[in-house]
């Protein structure tokens, strides 16, 4: 027999050390909560609730909000929200790719409440961050009650909405490179209108150490990431790798350019078509390189 | 469980189970029926609020996490004898409001605007309003004199 | 008409109930506080066609709880009274279309309803389905008698061989459109109560007395025995036209097996799953031009999809059938329109009702004419336009026609020449820019000999006590955000002398107020408001009193004779129009529009945007400028949504895409202003010289989105709604034969 909504248990703890312990015992047992802009509308249906209880993680907010400088790198603590990203002048300063995302995310009232630990933990190949975490090197920090342990987001989804935090662990933190000099970066998001839409292809980049040549313009470094084109967020690293290994011009943007058709691996859904994603992706390629070049 | 929390400046407590949502404990238990359920996603903004001053969607927001909060309500907006809002009057006198199922959330996301730009978080541009409402969707005007009630609300409020 | 300069009449008031809607004090029916109230909910076919075997409750839930409702508790036919009587009230043996109501099921609350809804185990047996337009013509799948036609309507005029034979120039093209979701913000609810042996229904419905037929029809109930108070309405859009009618029969059995009140509200993906949408269509059209670009011949083949059971499709066939022709003059035409059954929910009235499908088709294939012949969108239309002395395709001879005037006044507010030639020059970059227009004119109040039949009535109450004037508008009409209660308030206290807050309207309670008609077709102010006008000046003649008498003037002569009840009923000759033959006059009125729609493309990702919007529409007289202006822009964001995002998503008949982040509408940023001429020609056969308004503007809205389109793009778009995917296919692949293109 399945339970109503007004059966579950929320647990509500103070700390994060509480809430560490709480997971350590019983976290195969327990959602963990945090704005509730994905886990409310899925408590909808009630096979969706969890077999245990809830574990609202709003009081953490003391320990987990913020955006700060720790060593050379942002941290972003779990319970941040997408507003916060938004108005963070900090981010705005050394992660751009990761502000527009929050612009052309959900609404107002979406923002207010979702939080960038959310959108880690429920991992949608759709979600706007992703690509531009993934773009921006970030590493996700996971705490549980034998201490922490840090994975790079690119390898932290082992499948469709399938993280490879465990259930005694906990998303603490979001880490991110800072801003190289003179990056050259890109969030783009295609969807269905204008705001409050569910992302159909996403591409971020950010480039440095770009530099013109007499034949051509060297990518020192480039990071690129989508979204909405395969079962997870996904960095692209064929495609990365073969923008460095030559000197940019057209034909090495084409080349890119195929490889990332091959790289994703987009399907036919509600929202859009495999053909449309794989198309739009490469022109949403092809306009970054167009970018470098010009500001080479 | 007992959710102590202020509503509307006063102090409510109420008897409710902590994955209720707050939409239901509104509209259901306190009879305060502003906020309108058109979506139960998040998706509509017909039943926005303020939770301690944030826009929130009330649909996607579970009684546990009310406790010890501060909710407000389109009811807060007009006390008995005072004059509205200015966007509720704007919005009387541009014929923005046509069924009027989206107003109460409109109201409060154009509110949530005016008072975000009073206190200097936001960079006021015709572009930024628009975003500040694209969370309630209107399917009779069109928006364009909700979008009119809106830029004569900022003007009347001054720099 | 009065010389006299008016008060009130082209005034921009407060609305009625504006303040109670701004400050959330409006009772829309889910905020009515009862006493006692159960809630109900429904048990659905999961498949689009085939046969119940059995409904198996769940033995280990205790189903003393609730209360079910089949089929065997109707007191009488399982029927649903509508136009033919073959939509069940429940399902009972056969499945006819996906959603299809099987059980009922109320509960002391919405969670245990719920839970007991899922305790039911439906065995079915499925069978072969018919789900496309295509499916049901071939019909190997009977849906509907031997050939899955529900109506078929011809109209002939002229010679139509002779007419192609006189064409320099010949097209022929299908088209085809898609469902749309009315998307109403309030989802359809209604709450039953048995008081004593009357049915009280409170919901958010559009027609009071055809609620109050169908509960009659289905509980064998006099007239006073069933009483239907329309609560706040938040948006109706025809949604809340027919559906109600059903939903109200269920909420009554429920209340009735359950002794106590119960209210029915659908979740969102209830309402976008199992209610009607707008008729997917297919329309092949073939023209004639002469050397001037002027029609010479027009055949029209249009098929409606209706779904699995008639509802209204006749009537929406008609609308369609009638302005296949759009504005322009042809002295040669033959449609044929025909409305045919699938195993889908049944579709049914939409804002616009068939016009916007066939208005897509036309006004599109005048963009291909003019292509061909040279001529630009604008030009055609000039040489094409209806004027005063010109028939439609039914014979009627028009006596106004305002198609050029509101052509060349929209062209000017939007610079439409200069800017269409601008982007006809060659464009590079990654941002395309067209521009387009359409014209349309759409038929205001029932179509043909409706009005006769339905014979709508109003009242009209004066009273004086002591110092105190009443006056009381008695109308069935509903206020669903169109502002039919300002407005008529506005015709009674102008023509009495009155101000506005001196005159009163009446709830919309069949307790209270006549059958005016049903509150669609554009016919609320044009019909009704013109009994409205008739029973005020009617009232004064009996007073012995001038036009704008005044408070005190009314009053005294009241004080004299006592109150004074004016009914008036609108009774048109039926010979106006030939129902058999679809010859004479199909409507009293049309308005006429056009819009002019400018958009960007980005060519990275064939993004469209939408920059710009500028409309003239010639609605007669605007009583209230600012709720006409108001019911233009929406109309106008619900054809740019039905032609650029909205996408209703079928598998075997079901949507699959029926919330609000799959079904996408347009938010305040996916629009533009919306700018309005109003044309006030004086013309209109309604109060006043006002013309209906409530649905021209969804009509022109997509024709012109998809011409503005097909010049950035340098290609055509037939089908609607046209997808970004659609766009970037268009782009890679054109379509071969693309001589029109």
């Amino acid at each position: 027999m399945s339970r109503g909504r007004d059966e579950v248990e929320v647990l509500a703890p103070s700390s994060l050390r509480e809430a560490v312990q709480v997971l350590a015992e019983v976290g195969a047992e327990a959602i963990p909560l945090a704005g509730g802009s994905d886990l409310m509308v899925a408590f909808r249906d009630v096979s969706k609730l969890p077999r245990g209880f809830v574990l609202d993680l709003l009081g953490l907010e003391p320990e987990l909000r913020g955006i700060e400088l720790v060593e050379d790198e942002v941290q972003i603590g779990a319970l941040t929200t997408v507003d916060d990203i938004l108005h963070s002048s900090l981010l705005a300063a050394e992660a751009r790719p990761l502000v527009e995302a929050a612009r052309c995310f959900g609404s107002t009232q979406i923002r207010n409440r979702a939080t960038i630990g959310g959108n880690v933990m429920n991992g949608s190949p759709a979600a706007d961050s992703l690509p531009a975490l993934l773009a921006l090197d970030a590493r996700v920090t996971l705490l549980s009650s034998e201490g922490p342990r840090t994975v790079p987001l690119y390898s932290f989804y082992a499948d469709y909405r399938r993280p490879v935090a465990k259930p005694s662990e906990l998303l603490v933190s979001i880490r991110i490179a800072r801003a190289p000099a003179n990056p050259i970066e890109s969030f783009r998001k295609v969807a269905a209108r204008r705001a409050q839409a569910i992302a159909k292809v996403i591409l971020a980049g950010r480039a440095w150490d770009v530099r013109a040549e007499e034949e051509g313009v060297r990518i020192g470094e480039i990071r690129l990431a989508a979204g909405s084109v395969g079962p997870t967020p996904m960095r692209l690293f064929e495609t990365e790798r073969i923008l460095r290994s030559e000197l940019l011009g057209p034909r090495l943007a084409a080349e890119a350019v195929a490889v990332l058709r091959s790289e994703i691996t987009p399907i036919d859904d509600l929202r859009s078509t495999a053909a449309y994603r794989r198309l739009v992706a490469g022109r949403l390629l092809e306009d970054f390189l167009g970018s470098l070049l010009l500001q080479a | 469980m007992k959710v102590s929390f202020r509503l509307n400046g006063e102090t409510r407590s109420i008897e409710s189970a902590p994955l209720d949502r707050l939409l239901d404990v509104l509209r259901r238990d306190l009879g305060l029926t502003a906020a309108k359920e058109g979506c139960g996603e998040g998706e509509c903004g017909a039943c926005s609020v303020f939770l301690d001053g944030v826009l929130v969607c009330s649909c996607l927001v579970p009684m546990a996490q009310v406790r010890g909060r501060s909710v407000e309500t389109l009811e807060a907006l007009t006390r008995p004898g005072a004059p509205l809002h200015p966007l509720q009057r704007l919005l009387i006198e541009t014929d923005g409001s046509q069924c009027g199922f989206c107003s109460p959330g409109m109201i409060m996301a154009g509110v949530d605007y005016m008072r975000r730009l009073a206190r200097g978080e936001v960079e006021d541009d015709h572009e930024a309003r628009l975003r500040a409402i694209a969370g309630n969707i209107c399917r009779c005007t069109g928006y364009t004199k909700i979008v009119e009630a809106i830029d004569r609300a900022i003007e009347e409020a001054g720099p | 008409m009065t010389e006299r300069a008016m008060r009130l009449v082209g005034n921009r008031p407060p609305q009625v109930q504006a303040r109670e809607r701004v400050t959330g004090e409006a009772q829309y029916v889910d905020d009515l506080a009862i006493p006692g109230l159960w809630h109900g909910v429904t048990l659905r076919s999961p498949i689009a066609r085939g046969r119940i075997v059995e409904i198996e409750p769940d033995p280990d839930f205790d189903w003393s709880r609730v209360v079910l409702v089949d089929a065997r508790d109707l007191p009488g036919r399982n029927v649903l009274p509508l136009i033919l009587d073959d939509q069940p009230v429940l399902a009972e043996r056969e499945i006819r279309h996906p959603f299809e109501p099987v059980m009922l099921i109320a509960a002391p609350d919405r969670a245990l309803a719920l839970e007991a809804r899922n305790r039911l185990n439906l065995r079915y047996e499925a069978k072969p389905i018919a789900v496309e337009i295509s499916d049901a013509l071939e019909a190997r799948v009977k849906v509907f008698g031997e050939d899955n036609v529900f109506k078929q309507i011809d109209i002939a005029k002229g010679d139509l061989e002779a007419g192609f034979a006189a064409a320099t120039i010949e097209l022929e093209r299908d088209f085809w459109t898609g469902p749309q979701e009315q998307l109403y913000m309030e989802p359809q609810g209604m709450i039953a109560a048995w008081e004593g042996d009357q049915l009280v229904l409170r919901g958010s419905l559009q027609c009071p007395y055809y609620v109050q037929a169908a509960a009659r029809a289905v509980f064998g109930l006099e007239p006073e025995q069933v009483r239907v108070i329309a609560c706040e309405l938040g948006g109706g859009f025809g949604g809340k036209e027919e559906y109600p009618s059903l939903l109200a029969v269920h909420a009554a059995l429920l209340a009735r097996k359950a002794g106590r009140p119960v209210k029915m509200v659908y979740d969102r993906a209830e309402d976008m799953q199992a209610t009607t949408k707008r008729h997917p269509s297919q329309t092949r059209i073939r023209a004639g031009i002469d050397a001037e670009g002027r029609l010479t011949a027009l055949a029209v083949d249009l098929v409606l999809d209706g779904g699995a059971y008639c509802t209204l499709s006749p009537v929406v066939l008609s609308r369609a059938v009638l302005h296949a022709g759009s504005a322009y003059a042809c002295p040669n035409v033959a449609v044929r329109g025909r409305v045919v059954a699938t195993n889908t929910p049944p579709n049914g009235a939409f804002r616009g009702f068939g016009a916007p499908q066939a208005l897509f088709a036309m006004e599109t294939m005048m963009d291909l004419l003019a292509r061909a012949a040279g001529l630009d969108p604008l030009e055609m239309r000039r040489r094409n336009a209806l004027r005063a002395g010109d028939e439609t395709s039914t014979g009627q001879v028009l006596e106004q026609a305002a198609a050029a005037d509101v052509l060349e006044r929209a062209a000017e507010a939007a610079d439409f020449r200069a800017r269409r030639e601008l982007y006809d020059r060659p464009q590079t970059g990654s941002i395309r820019r067209g521009i387009g227009l359409s014209l349309i004119m759409h038929g205001c109040g029932f179509t043909g000999a409706g009005e006769s039949r339905l014979k709508g009535r109003l009242t009209l109450d004066l009273d004086a006590r002591g110092e105190q004037l009443l006056v009381q508008v008695r109308t069935g009409s509903t206020d669903m955000g169109q502002g039919m209660r300002t407005t008529f308030k506005q015709l009674a206290a102008e023509i009495l002398g009155l101000e506005l807050d001196e005159v009163e309207v009446a709830a919309q309670d069949t307790a209270l107020v006549p059958d005016s008609g049903p509150t669609v077709a554009s016919r609320t102010l044009m019909i009704v408001g013109g009994l409205v006008a008739r029973a005020a000046r009617q009232a004064l003649t009996s007073l012995g009193l001038e036009e704008g008498a005044g408070a005190e003037a009314l009053r005294l002569a009241l004080a004299g004779r006592g109150r004074l009840e004016i009914e008036e009923v609108h009774e048109p000759p039926a010979t106006l129009f030939d129902e058999d033959h679809y010859r004479g006059q199909a409507y009293p009125s049309w308005g006429y529009a056009c819009t002019i729609c400018e958009v960007e493309v980005d060519m990275t990702t064939f993004e469209p945007r939408i920059v710009d919007v500028v409309t003239c529409q010639d609605v007669g007289r605007a009583i209230h400028p600012g709720i006409v202006e108001g019911q233009i822009q929406g109309g106008i964001a619900q054809g740019l949504g039905y032609a650029a995002f909205e996408e209703v998503q079928m598998h075997d008949g079901a949507m699959v895409n029926a919330n609000f982040n799959r079904y996408i509408v347009p938010t305040a940023m996916d629009l533009p202003p919306i700018r309005v001429l109003l044309h006030e020609s004086g013309q209109g056969a309604g109060p006043f010289g006002a013309k209906g308004i409530g649905e021209m503007p969804v009509d022109g809205a997509a024709p012109a989105y998809v011409s503005a389109l097909a010049q950035a793009l340098r290609t055509s778009f037939r089908e609607l709604p046209v997808t970004p995917e659609a766009i970037a296919e268009s782009f890679l692949r054109p379509r071969p034969g693309k001589a029109d293109a």
